[in-house]
């Protein structure tokens, strides 16, 4: 677990993770040792990874969908494995209530987005029902959260 | 998206990609140029709005128990001012208008069962202007990917 001083630093990071281990070591009042030996800590344990995000904003026209998918039982978790290998698809998980397991999708544009839909995801083997939405307006997004899963890189 | 960036800013932006805490130094020694150089460029492209270098922490590592991917309805044309409140939580990560069943799609993510019912049974509810909550709690996460996200101005 995380203390007071990891939580500090990780919010620092969180908005630049540039910031000059001497200048995060002023602003929180500790040794520049100190945050030195934290950072490294924090980055080997996975707590976390330093990320170059991109902005989907400056896509000409991107395509989001959020789909919920129902699936045959038993075949959970390999539909999971197949739908974190294509790359369009950002985040899978499985889920209680709701739908079985649910994904995000994010396409250069709308005609690859339902070629994902329909062609890729719908027809894979014990998929049984699909509910897409389709992102519109994106009011809140805290990038500096996410699963950090080495397995998916 | 790469509109106004020249090949060398493309270059950098590989190697942030692969170490965003790399020093303008050990970017300007493997690109061949100057530290000045790498150093005005790195500032060019990250302060811009092409991308961001940040850390990316882990939900779980840091106690958050729960991740909830919730559907939302909302009433009539309430949508703006419901999506901001429901913004403005804590517990709330993203949150997107979208076209289907459901009106916004939310993600929050709790540290205790406690905090996800008061989250569920109250806080969320007093909100005016939601009609349903449709909710469901993160069992296992199979991919989580960061490389790209809508930027604001914040």
């Amino acid at each position: 677990m995380i203390d007071h001083i990891d939580s500090k630093i990780i919010a620092l990071l969180g908005k630049d993770a540039r910031m000059p281990n001497n200048k995060i070591a002023k602003a929180i009042n500790v040794s520049e040792g100190t945050v030195r030996n934290r950072i490294a800590k924090l980055l080997k344990k996975n707590i976390i990874n330093i990320s170059l995000i991109r902005n989907v904003n400056q896509m000409d026209n991107p395509g989001i969908a959020f789909v919920g998918l129902d699936v045959e039982a038993s075949l959970k978790d390999k539909i999971a494995m197949q739908l974190s290998k294509m790359p369009e698809v950002r985040f899978v998980s499985s889920l209680m209530g709701r739908h079985d397991l649910m994904a995000f999708v994010l396409a250069d544009n709308a005609t690859e987005l339902s070629h994902i839909l329909y062609q890729k995801i719908a027809s894979l083997e014990g998929v049984q029902f699909t509910e897409s939405s389709i992102g519109l307006k994106y009011f809140k997004y805290d990038y500096k959260w996410g699963r950090l899963l080495s397995e998916a890189k | 998206m790469k509109n106004n960036l020249d090949n060398l800013d493309i270059q950098i932006l590989d190697l942030l990609e692969e170490d965003g805490r790399a020093s303008a130094k050990s970017i300007a020694l493997k690109l061949g140029i100057t530290e000045v150089t790498a150093s005005k460029r790195i500032s060019k492209i990250i302060k811009g709005d092409h991308c961001k270098v940040v850390a990316i922490a882990d939900f779980e590592k840091c106690g958050f128990e729960f991740l909830l991917p919730m559907g939302i309805r909302v009433h009539g044309k309430q949508l703006e001012q419901v999506a901001e409140k429901i913004s403005s939580l804590d517990a709330v990560y993203s949150v997107s208008a979208v076209s289907g069943i459901q009106d916004l799609e939310i993600l929050c993510a709790t540290k205790t069962l406690d905090e996800t019912v008061e989250l569920l049974d109250v806080t969320l509810p007093a909100i005016k202007g939601i009609k349903s909550i449709t909710p469901a709690i993160s069992s296992k996460v199979y991919k989580f990917q960061t490389d790209w996200a809508p930027l604001g101005n914040d």
